[in-house]
């Protein structure tokens, strides 16, 4: 096994540091992240793990009696809905450990399996990622496995990530432009399958719409918690639409093979990327709607312009 | 049908502690807003042992009423029981409501929330994983 090189302090002033690590099978996955884990732990840096579960076997194993001092993480839970990555993962750990000097942390929310429509919502993820941490101390390390992933993925990385790591050693991205790759997954999202079941939502007619999610939840499937999370999660986006945009919007709901999905238009504009994904404060009242949206839904992808802003949200049956 | 139960004709009340423990209504009526969609707005009913019973829905329709109850029970400095075992369902806001009004209690006093409803505890749960000091919440509902 060979140890790849890990991270430079060319980036963000030598603050917050964001290499993709590209990696080709098991041996160079192990060898990029043991040593960056390493490294973490030397420097007595908080150090998390959070990849897919099959991978957190063999680095438990390879971290010996280390894998004490690191917390690991099944991303494919944690981080099932990329929204929900930046809040409940990175912004978690590193919030926590505020006062170390650095903190490191490894997230691989990319892995092959991811569908076609969760990828635009997790390389966007990526891109975030550099805006939520611009000049905090902190290692955010992200493994692309370059085998199994299209190329499209690994070409991705290069524009989301401002440096790479593969086994030639580390090397500045030449493609770094997270703000375009932001604007291109910004995409129309794709007509329903099925016709949806539909209400024009204002304050007058919430009920309907609590009453609306309840019914096709039950209809697809759910079960009584899965439920009550749709209808939560589609009243706090009628209610962020009521609030914050024109006072009304249109909600649509259809179910497919694999989803329930609910869907909110509006024509207000959404001025904070982060919105939904940077954490609360204990005592803050308002802004938590998006967060819990974020919390209890499977993808969340959003398509937003000048002219309004839809929010779709997804619920594996 | 809202939430699963019929509609009543309450618009968005709040009511003032009686002589006998009993409730005073008062309106504090949002015009446009008693539709037949005001259906299952909240309701708070002072409790003899010192409590308060909540029922019906909190949303962003009486948001302003839930904020007004909680200023008046923080305000009385003691805590007590409140019982959500009416309350039908219950926005993010309005538990963050109920979260910050618990802090505003003198120390070692506190708000003990009896049989909320699963998105009361959803929200809770995700919100403040470790509870608040001034918050005790009874997972048990009837």
């Amino acid at each position: 096994m060979t140890a790849l090189p890990t991270t430079s302090g060319a980036e963000d002033g030598g603050r917050f540091r964001h290499p993709a690590l590209f990696y080709r099978g098991l041996d160079e996955y192990l060898a990029g992240t043991l040593s960056f884990i390493a490294e973490g732990l030397r420097a007595g840096e908080p150090v998390a793990v959070a990849v897919p579960g099959p991978k957190l076997g063999p680095l438990r194993a390879a971290l010996g009696e280390s894998a004490g001092r690191v917390r690991l993480i099944d991303m494919t839970h944690a981080g099932r809905n990329p929204g929900r990555i930046l809040p409940e993962v990175l912004f978690a750990f590193a919030d926590h450990h505020v006062g170390a000097d650095r903190v490191r942390i490894i997230g691989e929310p990319i892995w092959p399996g991811r569908s076609e429509v969760e990828y635009p919502a997790c390389v966007q993820h990526e891109a975030l990622i550099n805006q939520a941490f611009a000049g905090r101390p902190v290692d955010i390390l992200c493994p692309y496995d370059v085998n199994g992933l299209p190329e499209r993925v690994v070409a991705d990385a290069e524009r989301t990530h401002p440096t790479v790591i593969g086994p030639a050693g580390h090397r500045p991205s030449g493609q770094y432009q997270p703000h375009h790759v932001l604007a291109e997954y910004n995409e129309v999202l794709p007509e329903p399958p099925r016709r949806p079941s539909t209400v024009q939502v204002d304050i007058r007619t919430l009920s309907q719409a609590r009453a609306l999610a309840v019914a096709e939840a039950q209809r697809a499937g759910l079960t009584p918690d899965r439920v009550a999370d749709f209808k939560l999660a589609i009243n706090e986006l009628v209610t962020n639409s009521i609030e914050h945009a024109t006072g009304e919007c249109a909600l649509r709901v259809w179910i497919d093979d694999a989803h329930l999905v609910g869907e909110v238009q509006d024509a207000g504009r959404i001025g904070d990327p982060l919105v939904g994904r940077r954490p609360a404060r204990p005592g803050q009242v308002g802004g938590r709607g998006l967060l819990l949206v974020n919390h209890v839904t499977d993808l969340v992808r959003v398509h937003a312009t000048g002219r309004g802003t839809v929010i779709r949200i997804h619920f594996r049956r | 049908m809202a939430d699963g139960k019929p509609p009543d004709a309450h618009p968005v009340q709040t009511r003032d502690a009686g002589p006998r423990g009993r409730l005073q209504a008062h309106h504090s009526h949002k015009p446009g807003l008693d539709g037949g969609d005001a259906a299952s707005l909240a309701d708070i009913i002072a409790l003899s042992d010192g409590g308060w019973q909540v029922c019906g829905v909190i949303d962003i329709r009486n948001h302003d009423f839930w904020a007004a109850a909680l200023d008046r029970i923080a305000s009385g400095g003691r805590g007590g029981r409140m019982d959500l075992t009416d309350l039908r369902f219950v926005s993010v806001r309005a538990v963050a409501m109920l979260v910050a009004a618990s802090a505003r209690l003198p120390p070692g006093r506190h708000l003990h929330v009896t049989n909320p409803c699963p998105t009361f505890l959803r929200v809770f749960d995700a919100c403040w994983p470790n509870g608040v000091p001034g918050l005790l919440v009874e997972r048990t509902r009837p």
